[in-house]
């Protein structure tokens, strides 16, 4: 929201020693973020109106032409392009090199393909007047050299620019009255709010009005004043609502849009003549309903929509927009005016169904206060007749009021007070603080009574809490002693999940691999490629695009993206992600205490992928890492193997503890998803992982007796499987300690590996163990058929 | 003849017959010859027994001294002789043989940084749900359906009628149901906006809540606390601020803002010529808040606090593009 600096000074004495930078900043302290402070006609001084005198091709560019521009004084040479079409004689603004424009884009003397240019002619957008691409020209009567701020209606003065979501919760403080009143609390000056004159009804019309849905509409007045001449308003209305950045359109709507930001009250004017029966009838619209709204939309609206009627139709979509059937035009005469309060929520529901936000709705769904509504009126009627004198009252102030008048009286523990602020405030400070923003404060001692102005009192300030904050904030955030709390010791839990994390990604790191973070989102072009049915994943309502959709139910969809996208720029990598998955049809945590729902499960998961440019064993690259892992976890895993479409045929596991799938290890399947090279996978459920206990490891004694190691190499059937030689070699001697595997080469079908004796009583001699060599040989052709090599 | 005067001798025999030793081999003989088990020095130690007491303190401490004297400068010639063995010049300048190790995320370097600051400060560390009910990501934080406080914070709504959560602040209430008051935690995890994303808008980001809750909790304590906590992060004393800012979930309600650090509160491109850098958004836990938690307003206060993870880590790394931490691009993880 814009504030200018010189409307503020219509409501409170500003010493004129205070900048409106510095204003700025004492609100941002205390009241609300001004997120800048400008001045749009002092940086626009230096632009003059320039005539074009003549204009001619560029001799190096098609699109550019050369002009020569008079600027009063003297007559300059620049260059143009062709966003906006230019004759002869036109008069428009020019920026003089050098300049530099409130956009921030600096005007230089420069040479443009090789002829030079000493200014620019400005569009509205590169002046910062607005934000169209539009050039804005003057009359023959304006001559050249005369400063734009005097050729045409800008805004003067400073411009404070409010972050909104500041004043997400402040309804008072959408309006220069309401800032005002701030400003006078933060410098100890009053509010002078605008003076209201009585009103001098009139009964030429018969003005009726019904509220059907009280709750919706708890109040609205109607009045209707004649003698209208719709002209532009005057100059000095036309300036401040540009500096608040609202286009001046004719005076009757200028003058409902100055009072929406003078005081905050949204207001709506009706030509008469399209009030059929002169009625005004406030309901909610019947499911499906069409409405054309001013913008010339056609709206679709339900049964929750509020609409404002006349006798016999739609005439405006209340407190959102008005109809395009019932607009104040050049030759209205009569209007009626409307001050209503409407129910916030039901005007932020419809605003943000239709999603048109409107400076109305905007108000509207903060709570305003139903007393305001009376005000605006009243003020409304006042400048008009000030503005257009022959304007005449021609109803009787119709006033249907259904508002219960909210008086909240807080009862203000002063004890309370001081241990949320941390130090004693005194008394005499904080009535002061309260009184200067219109609280009423009685009572003395311990407790004070502080009464809630009606336009704080809607949903703003209800608590003990929010007088703290006003008070805290008014004395100021940063003047309050800082003080480090005052704990018990005691012993942090520590969460073990949160550790092994840690220990796992160092782990990984250490071996080599780069994390990577991905989306938590696939799409659907994803789910069909991998195989997921439609009823296993979790979609969301709404998304940017169609392949962020879905929920991730496994991490290898987006890793193996990575692993495309990086194939570009490396041949050799190994990526990790450790992060949650989403699984539709298994209960997570418990979504509310009030309900038995369920959230969906989300487990995390560690997933891993190694790529080779001339992938050596890839398979056993992978499971090496993941042996590695679970050996510096301590846990004793096992394999079985595993079959599934993203797995590579035969080269598939399942890493197994205790009896219980830890996850997979594999190279993936092409068919897939076809990729430029081969992939070795792990992915291991992390959750499961953490719920292992492992035990803690113990010292073993080192051994007492050399041990001796024999290796032998074997050619074996393709169809024997590494795991059964080594328990089939193990079963042989209580001696064998170990049997390691060493190498084998599928050409010639050899197996090398190496077998360690040991007697914890004793040292063995060469024979005994050559004696168990021949039974293992003996044993191994027996089952496998083996030959010595 | 006196052993002072031969120990002298041996040492001044030791030195001549070192500066002309030029292999290692004569070397060694070297040592064995005056400190191997029959050497010269080696005799003189070990008849230091025999001598009166008195005397076998003086002598015994020179005789030491010398040895080691022999020894230290065995050592300085080792090296020369064996210089002389290599026998080609080695260019030591080429780089060393690297062990290839991979590299943590930055987003995940930043979260250790914070944690560890966190847990030596007695907060625990929680993770919660992603997919997030309505009630704990808004209604138990204050903010009821059609609340204008809800713009704030675009939403990603999923067909069930979950959300993925806007901020970690859905622990606030998940935490005082579960360990109740007092409690002291912090929440890091990866939150959603329903945003399109560009250089500085990303879906997807990450945050980590705080929340403290105890008897006598108060303003002065959460700023002291964050004042504190910026100085660990940063390692150095900062200077804070706070300004009124607007959550429904606390009361009162403050921006803290950071004295910049890039430029010590001059004014720079990093701050936007402010001096201070927006750093948190924090206040004391409202009383509606507390009560969802199942703590009692009249007896506990506490604060709470939302740091922008993502913020910081591209503070500090100067990343101008935030859909590089989601990209999964070597080069750029590479870097951290």
């Amino acid at each position: 929201m814009k504030i200018s600096f010189d409307w503020l000074k219509r409501y409170v004495d500003i010493p004129s020693s205070l900048t409106a930078d510095e204003l700025g900043f004492k609100l941002t302290m205390s009241t609300v973020e001004v997120e800048e402070v400008f001045n749009l006609s002092k940086e626009l001084k230096d632009i003059v109106v320039g005539k074009l005198l003549n204009v001619e091709k560029h001799p190096n560019a098609d699109k550019l032409h050369v002009a020569q521009v008079n600027i009063g004084d003297k007559i300059i040479q620049l260059i143009f392009g062709q966003v906006v079409k230019l004759k002869k004689g036109d008069r428009l603004p020019v920026a003089v090199a050098p300049v530099t424009l409130p956009t921030g884009l600096t005007v230089k003397k420069s040479k443009i393909r090789g002829v030079d240019s000493h200014g620019m002619f400005c569009l509205n957008s590169e002046l910062g007047i607005s934000d169209e691409d539009k050039c804005t020209f003057f009359g023959d009567d304006v001559k050249p050299g005369t400063p734009i701020t005097k050729a045409m209606t800008l805004a003067e003065g400073a411009v404070l620019d409010i972050e909104n979501k500041s004043l997400t919760h402040r309804p008072d403080l959408w309006s220069h009255v309401g800032i005002a009143r701030e400003v006078g609390a933060i410098l100890g000056k009053k509010l002078k709010e605008p003076t209201l004159s009585q009103i001098d009804e009139g009964d030429e019309i018969d003005l009726k009005i019904e509220i059907v849905d009280k709750d919706a509409c708890p109040r609205y007045i109607g009045v209707a004043v004649s003698g209208i001449k719709v002209a532009p308003s005057p100059d000095w209305m036309q300036k401040l609502l540009l500096a608040a950045g609202m286009r001046p359109i004719n005076n009757i709507v200028d003058i409902t849009n100055f009072i929406m930001l003078e005081m905050g009250q949204p207001l709506h004017a009706f030509d008469v003549e399209q009030v059929i029966g002169k009625k005004i009838v406030v309901k909610k619209a019947t499911e499906g309903q069409i409405f054309t709204t001013l913008d010339g939309q056609k709206r679709k609206l339900t049964k929750d929509d509020l609409l404002i009627d006349d006798s016999r139709r739609a005439v405006a979509i209340a407190g959102v927009m008005g109809g395009e059937n019932s607009e104040v035009k050049r030759g209205t005469k009569t209007i009626i005016l409307e001050s209503a309060n409407f129910d916030a929520v039901s005007i932020r529901r419809t605003s943000t169904r239709l999603g048109l936000r409107t400076e109305a709705s905007t108000r509207f769904e903060k709570a305003l206060d139903p007393e305001l509504a009376e005000k605006a009126a009243k003020r409304a009627v006042n400048l008009i007749q000030e503005i257009i004198p022959t304007a005449k009252v021609s109803s009787k102030f119709v006033d249907v009021n259904y508002a219960k008048k909210k008086k909240i009286i807080i009862n203000l523990d002063l004890d309370r007070l001081n241990l949320v602020i941390g130090e004693e405030i005194p008394i005499a400070k904080i009535k002061q603080i309260l009184t200067s923003l219109e609280f009423k404060v009685s009572g003395s001692g311990k407790t004070l009574k502080v009464e809630v102005p009606s336009f704080r009192a809607q949903r703003d300030v209800t608590i003990q809490e929010d007088l703290i904050e006003e008070v805290a904030r008014i004395y100021g955030f940063n003047n309050i002693k800082v003080t480090l709390p005052k704990i018990q010791i005691e012993r942090p839990k520590i969460d073990l999940e949160k550790e092994l994390e840690k220990k796992v990604k160092n782990q990984l790191t250490g071996m080599g691999f780069d994390e990577v973070k991905n989306y938590s989102f696939i799409g659907p072009s994803q789910q069909s490629k991998f195989g997921y049915k439609e009823n296993e994943l979790i979609k969301l309502k709404s998304y940017f695009s169609e392949d962020q959709s879905l929920m991730r139910p496994s991490m290898v969809p987006n890793m193996l993206i990575n692993v495309e996208n990086n194939l570009r720029f490396f041949d050799d990598f190994k990526i990790f992600e450790l992060g949650t998955v989403y699984k539709k049809n298994k209960l997570g945590e418990q979504a509310s205490p009030k309900t038995s729902h369920y959230l969906p499960f989300q487990p995390k998961r560690l997933t891993g992928m190694i790529v080779q440019k001339r992938p050596q064993d890839l398979f056993f690259e992978v499971k090496g890492v993941v042996d590695s892992l679970m050996q510096a976890l301590n846990l004793e895993v096992n394999y079985i193997e595993n079959k599934h479409d993203w797995v590579k045929t035969g080269l598939g596991l399942k890493i197994m503890v205790n009896k219980k799938s830890l996850g997979y290890v594999y190279i993936f399947n092409q068919g897939v998803y076809s990729l430029k090279v081969e992939v070795g996978i792990f992915d291991i459920d992390f959750d499961q992982i953490a719920k292992i206990n492992p035990k803690t490891k113990k010292y073993k004694a080192m051994p007492e007796y050399p041990a001796i190691t024999r290796d032998l190499a074997l050619v074996i059937s393709s169809k024997v499987k590494w795991e059964d030689i080594k328990s089939e070699v193990t079963k042989v001697d209580k001696l064998i300690q170990d049997v390691g595997f060493l190498s084998f080469y599928p050409e010639k079908k050899s197996l090398a590996f190496s077998i360690t004796f040991r007697s914890n009583s004793r040292t063995l001699e060469s024979k005994e163990v050559d004696q168990i060599i021949e039974k293992i040989i003996q044993k191994l052709q027996e089952k496998f058929n083996v030959q010595l090599r | 003849m006196d052993l002072t005067k031969e120990i002298n001798k041996i040492k001044e025999d030791f030195l001549a017959e070192v500066n002309i030793v030029k292999t290692s081999k004569a070397l060694a003989d070297l040592e064995v010859k005056y400190l191997g088990r029959k050497g010269e020095m080696t005799r003189i130690l070990r008849d230091l027994k025999n001598l009166a007491a008195n005397e076998k303190q003086k002598i015994g401490s020179l005789a030491n001294q010398v040895k080691n004297e022999i020894l230290s400068e065995i050592k300085k010639v080792t090296a020369v002789v064996k210089g002389e063995t290599i026998e080609e010049d080695v260019d030591i300048s080429r780089p060393g043989h690297k062990i290839e190790v991979g590299h943590l995320h930055p987003s995940t370097q930043v979260q250790y940084e914070l944690e560890e600051i966190f847990k030596s400060m007695g907060f625990m560390v929680l993770e919660g749900p992603e997919i997030e009910s309505d009630y704990y990501n808004f209604e138990s934080l204050n903010i009821p359906t059609y609340h204008p406080a809800r713009d704030a914070q675009d939403t990603f709504y999923l067909e069930d009628g979950n959300v993925l959560r806007t901020h970690t602040s859905n622990m606030q209430v998940r935490t005082m149901q579960k360990y109740g008051a007092p409690v002291r935690a912090v929440f890091p995890g990866r939150v959603f906006r329903y945003e399109a994303t560009d250089a500085s808008h990303e879906t997807t980001f990450y945050q980590l809540e705080g929340l403290m809750v105890g008897e006598d909790i108060n303003i002065g304590n959460l700023v002291a606390t964050m004042k504190e906590i910026f100085s660990g992060i940063f390692n150095k004393e900062v200077k804070v601020r706070l300004r009124p800012g607007y959550f429904p979930f606390v009361e009162p309600g403050f921006e803290l803002d950071v004295e910049c650090l890039v430029c010590g509160g001059k004014g720079c491109p990093v701050c936007k010529k402010t001096g201070w850098v927006e750093m948190i958004g924090c206040g004391m836990v409202h009383p509606e808040v507390l009560k969802f938690g199942k703590v009692d307003p009249k007896k506990y206060t506490g604060f709470a606090f939302g740091l922008g993870m993502t913020r910081l880590v591209m503070l500090k790394h100067e990343i101008d593009d935030i859909r590089l931490l989601l990209s999964g691009d070597l080069r750029f993880l590479k870097q951290f």
